[in-house]
């Protein structure tokens, strides 16, 4: 599949974070603002591309009985980095995320596609879905970011747009579990007009 | 067959096993020297904006930082206050009683805690027992004279400690207060960093402050645009002075829909202060009171104009 | 210890006061009382509250002994002829033991007051379950939850299994942290020590649950393997490293977890049998729509914050 294609399938049809649902859980915790969203989504384009890197250059070596064992050991390996990473370089944009940058460890998201993609393909390829994906949730979190950053808080990136705090739930977790199941039907209808149809077993994981 | 697979499948997990210990070992070296550096730079800044000193405003080179620590300890038994303070060149550890009742002076060259211990002499620690070290007041000094002091305090907020550092003037009025660390929801429990919530402890003198309380009334326009106009709490001693007068005995207006984390920043602040206040009292009357058990007390630098 | 030496403090006073000076008070227990106030009991019953005013105490915290409380005034107490209630004019940091001595012409006392264990551990407990509720409040185990909320059954038999390993695995990681990480300085091995732990952790039951009990590994059996992704089993043993939790808090934390979690599981399974013979429209049926209850629910948790029971 064309690079090109790989990066567009990660962002739309197959984005993890509307329609596949998979590794929701920071999804509403996260996206306060934008920048956060950000930051977060940053933190798993890394774990997922270096991830996959690994996943194929090592799948020749790899047990098949204990694969998941080893996918998870790998996983971890790259999310306590970019954790230590983060909390030495970046210590005041890392304080709001931290927990949830070490839960990237659970993704299924991640051990999904290194299963069904780069245990069975080359280097370059699982590099750039690896990529497409990451990049898929990190646009939907900045998405989600965004709205509720301006309803909430009335700014954008820290910039003041308002001028007032519309509806201060937004920052809450309730508006969270909002403005996600809203985002997710217009996804669907944006989808479902583009003939992109019906999201893949939605709910799974 | 069987056992050979099963030496097979760990093998494999104890070299990709190693590998992933080798790596995370390499990555933590690397960070944590990065760490603590920027942390230490992170409170180095936070402590010279308290003070008034900033990018426009840069520290002068003969700024002097003195340190007191101070400790808890028994003295035959009985609980104790322990204060290592500088003196002449080196410094000392006083040791108070509960009642403030100086007990001990000991000299103590070039002590870096929490390692006193070690310079204890054999004597001294039959007497002296269980050494702990609880926290540091930091003292800056220009030309031997007090600009100001910097201390923390931290209190129970409405998720999680909230850690707070106060910059108190020479007369012991708050200069500004900075949240260190603090885990509240952002828009909520979060806006105490924001300079409408954090500088109304600004002007207030240590009597006012023991005296405010927490209102939960909007607060007012004028004084929200007052606190807003210096974002950095970089007051003038006019503007100070100002603050103090019109606004000093008003209360700690809350911040909306978090009166727990409001009160709990300004109990916190409260507390730390008035402690400070009372115990370098303390310090200071067993200093020059006259003690027949301690050599003579030397000249000391700047130990603050006491009140 | 420090009980005995001060039980033995107080019976030698007592010995030496009750002599002269008649019925001497001996102080027998304290506790908390309220936000501002200490409960004192004595061995018996209190006639004079001048000899017990204010001035005759002394409150400090343990780690500042030299700042006494401002206590202001002492009241009798209409439920006990027993005690007395210091009241003071500050809240009380319940979390430090405060330390009150008596020196009275009636007598003198010391005693160490701290929190009720129990009530610290349900507090955890309740806080872990309702007011910080996982799944509401923290937005934590999502991914597990949206699939497994769709029948009563599934939901039930998902969050019981859940619970239990949940526990287990509290248990496991607050040994393995204070054992091995802490003494070491492996912090940073946090998370690859803990999911390593949590995989062990459901093979071992797995494979127990199937020798012992192959009834109940049929039913529950399948949601084992569904718990590995649960962002909340690893999330529940960093926070335990994180706040550096004892045992009993660590036990209490991660069953409050767990049932708050099965707790929020019943409650959406209910809501969503019924959503599926609602009206919905066409792009909000499935997860949109679930995710909207979510925020329902959320919403209605919100009223849990701030409940302190103790």
């Amino acid at each position: 599949m064309p690079v090109f294609q790989l990066i567009i399938r990660g962002l739309l049809a197959e984005n993890p974070v509307f329609r596949l649902a998979l590794s929701m859980c920071p999804a509403v915790a996260v996206t306060t603002n934008i920048k956060n969203g950000f930051l977060l989504g940053c933190a798993v384009v890394f774990v997922q591309v270096m991830s996959n890197i690994t996943a194929s250059v090592l799948r020749k070596f790899i047990h098949p009985r204990v694969r998941v064992v080893i996918y998870t050991i790998i996983i971890a390996t790259w999310v306590s980095t970019i954790d230590m990473i983060m909390s030495a370089y970046l210590p005041d944009l890392y304080d709001q995320v931290s927990l949830y940058i070490k839960l990237i460890v659970v993704f299924a998201i991640i051990i999904s596609r290194m299963e069904l993609f780069a245990s069975k393909n080359p280097v370059t390829p699982s590099l750039f879905d690896g990529l497409g994906m990451g990049l898929g949730f990190m646009f939907g979190l900045m998405m989600i970011g965004a709205v509720r950053e301006l309803l909430g808080s009335g700014q954008l990136l820290g910039f003041d747009i308002l001028g007032v705090k519309p509806l201060l739930i937004m920052i809450l977790p309730a508006g969270g579990f909002f403005v996600i199941g809203f985002l997710m039907s217009v996804f669907n209808i944006i989808l479902k007009k583009l003939g992109m149809g019906a999201p893949p077993a939605g709910g799974h994981h | 067959m069987i056992a050979k697979q099963i030496i097979k499948i760990t093998l494999n997990l104890t070299v990709i096993c190693f590998f992933a210990g080798t790596i995370l070992g390499l990555v933590n070296m690397g960070t944590q020297h990065a760490k603590e550096e920027n942390q230490h730079k992170r409170e180095v800044l936070t402590s010279m904006s308290l003070l008034g000193y900033g990018a426009g405003n840069p520290a002068p080179a003969d700024l002097k930082m003195d340190k007191i620590s101070r400790y808890l300890l028994a003295v035959d038994g009985a609980p104790a206050l322990g204060y290592v303070i500088p003196a002449g060149q080196g410094q000392e550890l006083i040791i108070l009683s509960v009642e403030g009742g100086k007990l001990l002076s000991i000299p103590a060259p070039q002590m870096e805690n929490p390692e006193i211990n070690q310079h204890l002499s054999q004597e001294m620690r039959r007497q002296v027992s269980e050494l702990t070290h609880v926290e540091d007041y930091r003292i800056a000094l220009l030309d031997g004279k007090v600009q100001g002091y910097l201390i923390t305090g931290n209190n129970l907020g409405f998720k999680a400690n909230i850690k707070m550092m106060v910059a108190l003037n020479s007369d012991f009025s708050v200069r500004g207060i900075a949240i260190l660390e603090s885990e509240e929801d952002p828009g909520l429990g979060d806006e105490a960093k924001e300079p409408y919530f954090r500088n109304q402890f600004a002007g207030k003198s240590a009597a006012q402050l023991a005296r405010i309380s927490i209102s939960k009334n909007p607060q007012p326009e004028e004084y929200r645009s007052l606190l807003e106009s210096q974002p950095e709490g970089h007051f003038t001693a006019e503007e100070m002075e100002n603050l103090r007068a019109v606004y000093g005995d008003s209360p700690i207006y809350s911040i909306t829909g978090s009166t727990i984390s409001s009160t709990a920043v300004m109990v916190g602040v409260q507390k730390a202060v008035g402690r400070f206040v009372y115990r370098l009292q303390q310090v200071n009357a067993a200093l020059t009171a006259p003690s027949s058990s301690a050599p003579a007390p030397e000249a000391r630098e700047g130990e603050g104009e006491g009140v | 210890m420090k009980k005995i030496m001060s039980a033995l403090t107080v019976l030698t006073l007592a010995l030496c006061c009750a002599g002269p000076a008649g019925a001497a008070l001996t102080v027998k227990d304290g506790s908390f009382a309220g936000t501002h106030g200490i409960e004192v009991e004595f061995l018996t019953p209190v006639t004079d509250l001048e000899n017990l005013e204010a001035s005759f105490w002394r409150v400090v915290e343990a780690s500042s002994p030299d700042i006494a409380l401002p206590l202001e005034k002492v009241e009798t107490v209409a439920a006990n002829p027993n005690a007395v209630r210091l009241n003071f004019s500050q809240n009380l940091d319940k979390g430090q033991i405060h330390q009150v001595s008596l020196d009275s012409p009636r007598g003198k006392g010391k005693i160490d007051v701290t929190q009720n264990m129990m009530a610290i551990l349900l507090t955890l407990f309740l806080s872990a379950a309702v007011i910080n509720n996982y799944v509401f409040s923290r937005y934590l185990g999502l991914c597990v939850f949206f699939g497994v909320s769709q029948h009563r059954d599934t939901a039930v038999g998902t969050g019981l299994t859940f619970t239990m390993v949940m526990t287990c695995s509290g248990i496991l990681s607050w040994a393995v942290f204070q054992f091995i990480l802490k003494p070491l300085s492996l912090g940073f091995l946090q998370v690859l020590v803990f999911i390593g732990m949590v995989a062990c952790l459901v093979q071992a039951l797995d494979t127990i649950l199937r020798k012992i009990n192959p009834v109940l590994f049929k039913k529950l059996g399948v949601y084992l393997v569904l718990i590995t992704v649960n962002c909340i089993i690893l999330a529940v043993p960093l926070m335990i490293a994180d706040r550096n939790f004892n045992l009993g808090e660590s036990f209490f934390f991660a069953l409050g977890a767990g049932l708050g979690f099965a707790l929020a599981l019943y409650l959406m399974a209910n809501v969503r049998e019924r959503l599926t013979v609602a009206r919905v429209p066409a792009s909000f049926q499935g997860l949109p729509i679930a995710f909207i209850v979510c925020g329902l629910f959320a919403l209605a948790f919100m009223g849990f914050s701030g409940l302190s029971l103790f």
